[in-house]
């Protein structure tokens, strides 16, 4: 399993973006299997669609959002998990994660090997957390 | 049976040895059912897109960046 993480996925869907070629070359990976199924936090949804509302209108997030979910997404209800990202955020020293990143975090050590594709650097300096793509991928 | 694979992909093997040790199986019992799913035939009734196919678009000038502002953008300047 992988965890995806908001900036992966906006690298994804944006082919301006500075990070598609790069969110590209892992869809390939993705398909062939090797970083088994996704799973999209609801958190990150929330992270997601306020983009997406913000940047492109609320017709296009909801083309996106509803596609996503829809998908063969393993979707993670997030109260589960507030009260052990809560006090992970408290309890961080030299980073500084927010508590969204501490969810992703959480999950991905518990379920995922702690692979996250993301390319959110704060999120990858979390302790036991493995960044995909590698950073210069 | 024993038998011995070539370019087995190392992070799958990783994954699979991680896998076997949480579940106190065997890597060998967790290749075997990674294996037996895969070649389990397919139900089309159930099937639902991947993810991976979601709509990409362009979404033009100024937004090249945005998926490393996401934070400044959704919770303001880093102090």
């Amino acid at each position: 399993m992988i965890v995806l993480d908001t900036s992966f996925l906006l690298g994804l869907v944006n082919q301006q973006d500075v990070h598609h070629e790069a969110a590209r070359r892992l869809q390939s990976e993705l398909r062939s299997g090797r970083w088994g199924q996704g799973a999209l936090l609801e958190y990150v949804m929330v992270e997601l669609m306020n983009m997406m509302v913000k940047r492109r209108g609320a017709e296009h997030a909801a083309r996106t959002g509803r596609y996503l979910l829809g998908s063969d997404l393993h979707f993670v209800a997030c109260s589960p998990l507030f009260g052990s990202a809560f006090v992970a955020c408290c309890a961080q020293s030299g980073t500084r994660a927010g508590l969204v990143d501490m969810a992703i975090a959480t999950y991905a050590r518990a379920h995922a090997d702690g692979q996250v594709a993301t390319f959110d650097r704060e999120l990858a300096r979390l302790p036991g957390i493995i960044a995909v793509p590698a950073e210069g991928a | 049976m024993d038998t011995t694979i070539r370019n087995l992909d190392p992070v799958l093997y990783r994954r699979a040895r991680a896998r076997a040790a949480t579940e106190g199986k065997t890597v060998g019992a967790v290749i075997n059912e990674a294996l037996r799913q895969h070649l389990r035939p397919q139900s089309r009734t159930d099937a639902k897109p991947h993810w991976w196919d979601v709509p990409v678009e362009n979404w033009g000038p100024g937004t090249e960046n945005l998926s490393n502002e996401v934070e400044d953008i959704l919770y303001g300047e880093d102090q």
